[in-house]
């Protein structure tokens, strides 16, 4: 089996979010389908931390957008999922399916996340 | 440099007597300070105060003069349409590289920009502004150390210093 970096909850929760807005997903947009999602509001730093980390890891890859009008035309940086990405991501989806498979009772938290990310 | 308030009672003052201007680049407030403390009662509209009580009374309005600036002068800066500058500042010092800390300036103003335009009030806005960027700095700074240790944090920091 070849070596599928492994994800935390929050970097499956921001590849999952890049993944349902590419591929115009940014810092605001992110957080606020993950807030959508999951009733959670993570911070711009908290989330920009783990989008570094992706980055670095070669499962996003950023681009600059256009500047816009306000404050100088600061520029927004957009997010996309690459092929290691989603496989990282698929192969940590499917461990936890596959610890979850069989048991009766599921946990408040799993259940949440299946449904947010259904 | 004259002072009328040294004059006898009675006396007033010429008509061509010149106000000092007193150090050039004084915001509006230490002007009327300065011409206060320089005796030049005149500067405020100009009257020549005859009497002790017409002194007191010119004493109290540049006390009402001095609190009305300063309160317009803070009405003025709550109304600015522009993020507080010190929590950006803050924010490009804890982010963790330049790309990503404009980026969560980006963010943010955009988040300002739309609590302004939902009718929120600006001190708000500003208020809930200052509030996401503090928030924002923790995580930065944990994903800093991490990444490069306590020593390539102070590194970093004296090289921002120095530059």
């Amino acid at each position: 089996m070849a070596s599928v970096p492994e994800l935390t909850f929050s970097e499956q929760q921001v590849l999952l979010a890049i993944l349902r807005l590419q591929p115009s997903g940014y810092g605001v947009s992110i957080r606020d389908e993950i807030k959508a999602r999951t009733g959670k509001e993570h911070s711009f730093g908290s989330i920009y931390a783990v989008l570094e980390r992706l980055e670095r890891n070669g499962m996003v890859v950023s681009r600059e957008g256009e500047p816009t009008n306000a404050r100088g035309g600061r520029r927004k940086l957009y997010f996309q999922i690459t092929g290691t990405g989603q496989e990282a991501l698929r192969a940590s989806l499917n461990a936890v399916d596959a610890m979850r498979a069989g048991l009766k009772v599921l946990t408040p938290f799993v259940l949440k996340v299946r449904e947010a990310f259904a | 440099m004259s002072n009328d308030c040294d004059r006898p009672i009675g006396s007033t003052v010429s008509t061509g007597s010149v106000v000092p201007s007193g150090p050039t680049g004084l915001a509006s407030v230490d002007r009327v300070l300065y011409l206060h403390a320089t005796g030049f009662s005149s500067a405020v509209g100009n009257a020549a105060f005859t009497t002790a009580p017409a002194r007191l009374q010119a004493s109290e309005n540049i006390g009402e003069l001095v609190a009305e600036e300063r309160r317009t002068t803070a009405s003025r800066r709550d109304l600015s349409p522009e993020p507080p500058a010190v929590a950006e500042f803050l924010i490009g010092l804890f982010a963790n590289n330049r790309r990503y800390g404009r980026a969560i300036l980006s963010d943010l103003d955009e988040d300002f920009q739309n609590d302004i335009e939902s009718g929120m009030t600006m001190a708000r806005a500003r208020r809930r502004y200052r509030s996401a960027a503090l928030k924002s700095m923790g995580p930065q700074l944990c994903a800093a150390v991490k990444r490069t240790g306590i020593v390539g944090i102070l590194i970093h920091y004296v090289r921002l210093l120095l530059h």
